[in-house]
């Protein structure tokens, strides 16, 4: 009776650490699938009211949700320091705190945004909007097939290294 | 760094790949032999618009930018959306303009030109040697008295305002309209503040003139500036011949150069 709830047990952990495995890339995936909403968005304002950056940062954070909300709100609130330290020391400040950080191809594309937006005339912020765009959307489509293989992967493979597991210490 | 050096520079003058210029009493001496990189010029656009250059390009297209009184021109290459200027970018030079609050030798042309019976008074002078400034403290002296000066200051220079409050002292009895184009400006002011005088800043268009009549056709005095060594110079120009032709101003007050300073003149009209 004790073998058996000790085997059941080691599986019941090891779903339990393949199941946060999984979530915490669905959470990855969700804070790109905002910053590709935000960026799109980013998009629209910028193109139709070019509106100055405090009240783009402004919307944005009405507009947006999740991470990237989380990253519009911590800008904004920064930019009282602008002239301190350079827009792109504020923004990167911002992004590193955000769980997207986390993925570096993401990161890079985003802070290649950074080192644009606000400096340069409107056609050049607007590519490096879109370049951007499409950086993170080629991101989150590798990244959700990954998730998918990955999860059933990490699944199985958990579950049966608990049995061996088990099965070599019951 | 340069104003500690040269408190009595009127511009800075930034080229990349050059070392900074000075501009005292007109003419341009070279700071040291340290050049501007395009990251300098970069940054300093940042501040002043706010990380917003897209939102100031209107401004740019109108030559330059304010920031804090300052006056900013850029030079860079344009950028064309059909023939129409869209912005400027690969920004070469910058030249900023510093105000000075301190009238180097007129406050006595201030005290005769704020007499009751001045009457509307046009200030002229080449570009850089102080319209704008003699402005400033005909509006400050006026507006102290006080008189009630309603100010069209279309491009932020004149109060340089920032979230509702002028960096630029304009005097108690002062209420500035910012942004709006002259004529709609002059039409506002007289509507809604009950003015004593309407100041504006460069009158270069022939819609500024509307609003010039609007504004002698109510009654209210007018302080104007405009480009021009003196009346002679003014009235080979289309412009100022039909602006002179209209008798709104009493005075001219022409403004010259001379060594650091500077030298006011006054004629009647």
């Amino acid at each position: 009776m004790r073998r058996a709830l000790g085997f059941a047990l080691l599986l019941l952990s090891a779903a339990l650490w393949a199941s946060e495995r999984i979530q915490d890339r669905a959470a990855q995936n969700e804070a790109l699938r905002s910053f590709c909403g935000l960026l799109g968005q980013l998009y629209g304002l910028l193109e139709t009211e070019g509106a100055p950056m405090p009240e783009l940062l402004q919307t944005l954070t009405e507009r947006a949700d999740g991470a990237a909300r989380d990253f519009a709100a911590a800008l904004s609130a920064s930019l009282p320091a602008l002239g301190e330290q350079s827009f792109e020391a504020l923004y990167r400040a911002a992004l590193a705190q955000n769980p997207v950080a986390r993925d570096k191809d993401a990161r890079r594309a985003l802070e290649a945004l950074g080192a644009v937006l606000g400096r340069y005339e409107l056609k050049t912020q607007l590519d490096a909007v879109s370049g951007c765009l499409a950086a993170l959307r080629r991101e989150l489509d590798k990244r959700e097939g990954e998730t998918r293989d990955a999860g059933r992967l990490t699944l199985g493979l958990s579950l049966s290294g608990a049995a061996l597991l088990g099965i070599i210490l019951l | 760094m340069i104003l500690n050096r040269w408190p009595r520079a009127e511009e800075i003058r930034l080229r990349v790949g050059r070392p900074p210029g000075v501009v005292i009493a007109g003419r341009e001496l070279f700071a040291g032999e340290e050049t501007v990189a395009r990251e300098t010029l970069l940054h300093i656009l940042e501040r002043a618009t706010g990380a917003s250059l897209h939102a100031s390009a209107p401004a740019l297209r109108g030559g330059y930018i304010s920031y804090q009184g300052l006056r900013i021109g850029v030079c860079g290459e344009a950028v064309m959306t059909g023939d129409t200027l869209t912005g400027l970018r690969a920004f070469s030079s910058l030249s900023i303009r510093i105000p000075h609050t301190e009238l180097t030798g007129g406050a006595r042309i201030l005290d005769t030109l704020t007499e009751p019976e001045a009457g509307s008074i046009l200030i002229a002078s080449p570009p850089g040697v102080g319209k704008t400034s003699l402005l400033r403290a005909l509006i400050r002296r006026a507006a102290s008295v006080p008189q009630r000066v309603a100010v069209l200051d279309e491009r932020n220079e004149l109060s340089a305002t920032i979230s509702g409050r002028p960096f630029f002292d304009l005097g108690q009895g002062s209420d500035v309209l910012i942004g709006v184009p002259k004529s709609q400006g002059a039409m506002m002011a007289l509507r809604g503040l009950n003015p004593d005088i309407i100041a504006m800043d460069e009158i270069t268009k022939p819609a500024d003139l509307s609003a010039v009549e609007e504004i002698a056709g109510c009654g209210v005095t007018l302080f104007a500036t405009a480009h021009g060594r003196n009346l002679e110079d003014m009235r080979k120009r289309p412009l100022y011949r039909e602006l002179l032709s209209l008798g709104v101003f009493g005075q001219l007050v022409t403004i010259r150069l001379r060594g650091e300073g500077r030298v006011y003149e006054r004629a009647a009209l």
